[in-house]
């Protein structure tokens, strides 16, 4: 019976990032500018 | 096969600019990825951290133009955060962390004996008021007074160095505290740091 279920059942339940971590990153990818110049990169984020 | 190449699209898409991509792409392997950290850092504020770590290192790459697996988005979103866990047990490994719960609380066994800035404030003044009051006290009770609470010095050797006999050397200890009582209560004084 100890090998058929896990003491750790809650180690495996399925978990989802939450809306607000979601939408920072979708915040910060429209803020992040690349620009390139040569062998050079620079990273902007812009408000 | 089919929602490799749907990814595959979306990041050539997001890498266009069309911001829109990457917000599918997030959602689409948002439970994945996250039920995968979880699995391994068992913590839900960690999980968080990392998801939020593992894409934004999938962003800075994309934008960059120096992403190369193009058809592998999920395996590689997989390898960045399981880079970042290893990462986070390192870290712990070398400054480990404790966490109380609502039944322990570390700090009830850690304290801080040091006084805070307020307290400590509080504390020059009591020493400072109590001095003055001591002023205040006849010459020989301020004599033994000063002995025994300042200089530690005990009865007998107060009683040697005052010349009076032990017992008039507890005696004068004995009125020198009645009368400081006396002096706090008739001013009203509080000489407390609570």
């Amino acid at each position: 019976m100890e090998k058929i279920y896990s003491k750790h059942e809650k180690d495996y339940r399925i978990v989802k990032a939450c809306a607000e971590t979601v939408k920072f990153l979708l915040d910060y990818s429209k803020a992040l500018h690349v620009v390139k110049h040569k062998e050079l990169t620079f990273e902007n984020i812009l408000n | 096969m089919e929602l490799q190449i749907e990814d595959s699209i979306l990041v050539r898409d997001y890498i266009s600019g069309d911001e829109k991509s990457l917000e599918i792409l997030i959602n689409r392997h948002n439970q994945r990825v996250t039920s995968f950290i979880y699995s391994k850092v068992l913590d839900r504020d960690i999980t968080e951290d990392i998801f939020q770590d593992t894409f934004i290192k999938v962003i800075k790459t994309l934008k960059k133009g120096t992403y190369s697996e193009e058809g592998k988005f999920l395996p590689w979103v997989m390898r960045i955060a399981h880079n970042l866990i290893i990462d986070h047990f390192r870290k712990n490994k070398r400054m480990p962390m404790f966490e109380g719960s609502d039944d322990f609380n570390i700090f009830s066994v850690i304290g801080d004996s040091k006084l805070n800035a307020e307290k400590q404030i509080i504390q020059d003044q009591i020493t400072s008021d109590l001095r003055h009051l001591i002023e205040e006290l006849p010459d020989d009770q301020k004599e033994v007074l000063i002995m025994r609470i300042y200089k530690d010095m005990s009865f007998k050797e107060i009683s040697e160095n005052t010349g009076v006999s032990i017992n008039t050397a507890l005696g004068r200890m004995r009125y020198a505290l009645i009368n400081l009582r006396k002096i706090i209560d008739k001013h009203n004084i509080v000489l407390t740091n609570q």
